[in-house]
């Protein structure tokens, strides 16, 4: 008698459906274009008509400098990229730490290197925000470049950021 | 022998395990990776019998802090005696310090558990003119609504400021929505439960840090 294994038809393309499902989920947060790779990004959850920022890492595995000059997000009616500068300067006589923002009009990514958008430091500044950014949500970012080319950046939302802000959340006290 | 006519699907069944279990095995060795990479970047370990944050030592009374928070109703730091009380000064229109800084005092009240019970989170407006007790409202509740936003007259807040050493200036800005941006001192400062001012936190003191350090004030 002929045995045929039982529901084998169906098998092997289930099997296979396992294996697409196992890399993707192996497959970091990355949104990548040609040489470059962001990373990690995220926005801090805030009201409609506030500003927000968002923060990534930019990666460069290529050959060239990557210029970004700007850009672009239709959450906010302005996006711009600063930077959080702490300083301390002797103001009357006194030692004193003051937090300042500086628009920076190219962030160059060198090649090979990476740099990071972190909270106190480089971020997308968005303004006046079109709408509420709620833990969440997704929207689209992009980062424009000096020769005329877009890095699109799926941005979610959230408070804290991806694991608590860095924290392992593994560390047990 | 009968010839089998399922050889060539047992052979793709095969093949099929071993690349799902090297798809595996692959993940597996990438979340290892990336967690050993997560831990070379962790903050290494400070001895635990010192504090994180600058010490004021000794330590000196609070300045009183008499102002009203983002329900309207009066707040004076002297009534908090008895609670540890971490003090932010900033304003709603920051984009990236203020909010992270609140961000990191709901994680640090998550550290802290039942002793949170006895933490009292202060952010102080240094932009009273355009920070009303309700956009204050909106903008705390956003991270925890039991945290203080406390407005006063710009002449209040100007001598609260002083009184902390804490640094604010107007800068114009074409491109913030209401035309600048306040440059401001970024330390979270702590008042222990006698109301004396005990420690200074610099703007990205890992959470963590400053939970144990208000433990110890406790």
């Amino acid at each position: 008698m002929r045995r045929r294994m039982a529901g084998s038809g169906g098998l092997v393309p289930a099997l296979w459906l396992l294996v697409v499902a196992v890399v993707l989920a192996a497959a970091p947060a990355a949104w990548a274009q040609g040489h470059v790779v962001v990373e990690g990004a995220w926005a801090r959850a805030a009201s409609v008509g506030a500003n927000s920022a968002a923060y990534m890492r930019i990666v460069n595995h290529g050959p060239d400098d990557l210029v970004i000059v700007g850009a672009a997000a239709d959450v906010a009616e302005r996006v711009e990229i600063h930077q959080t500068i702490m300083e301390m300067s002797m103001v009357e006589g006194r030692l004193t730490q003051v937090m300042r923002m500086e628009r920076i009009p190219e962030l160059v990514v060198p090649a090979g290197s990476a740099v990071e958008l972190v909270p106190g430091g480089l971020h997308v500044m968005l303004l006046t925000l079109t709408r509420e950014l709620q833990e969440g949500d997704t929207f689209e970012l992009a980062l424009l470049t000096e020769d005329g080319g877009r890095i699109v950046v799926h941005v979610p939302v959230s408070v804290l950021g991806p694991a608590g802000a860095g924290e392992d959340a593994h560390h047990g006290h | 022998m009968q010839k089998r006519s399922n050889g060539p699907r047992r052979i793709l069944l095969l093949l099929s395990i071993i690349v799902i279990v090297s798809g595996a095995l692959a993940a597996y060795g990438f979340f290892m990776v990336n967690r050993l990479q997560q831990q070379q970047r962790q903050a290494p370990v400070v001895a635990a019998t010192s504090f994180h944050g600058w010490l004021l030592d000794p330590p000196a009374e609070a300045p009183n802090i008499e102002l009203v928070d983002q329900y309207g109703n009066p707040f004076r730091l002297s009534e908090h005696r008895g609670n540890v009380v971490v003090l932010f000064f900033g304003y709603t229109n920051c984009p990236d310090v203020c909010p992270a800084t609140l961000a990191y005092y709901t994680q640090v009240k998550r550290e802290l558990g039942e002793l949170a019970d006895r933490v009292r989170f202060v952010f102080v407006t240094v932009d009273p003119e355009y920070d009303t007790p309700e956009r204050l409202e909106r903008y705390i509740s956003r991270f925890d609504p039991s945290f203080y936003g406390l407005w006063g007259t710009p002449e209040q807040i100007r001598e609260i400021a002083a009184e902390y050493g804490v640094y604010v200036e107007k800068v114009e800005a074409e491109e913030s929505p209401v035309g600048y941006w306040v440059n401001h001192t970024s330390f979270s400062f702590v008042i222990d439960p006698g109301g004396n001012w005990r420690l200074a936190h610099p703007f990205g003191t890992h959470p963590q840090d400053i939970a144990a350090d208000l433990r110890r004030l406790l």
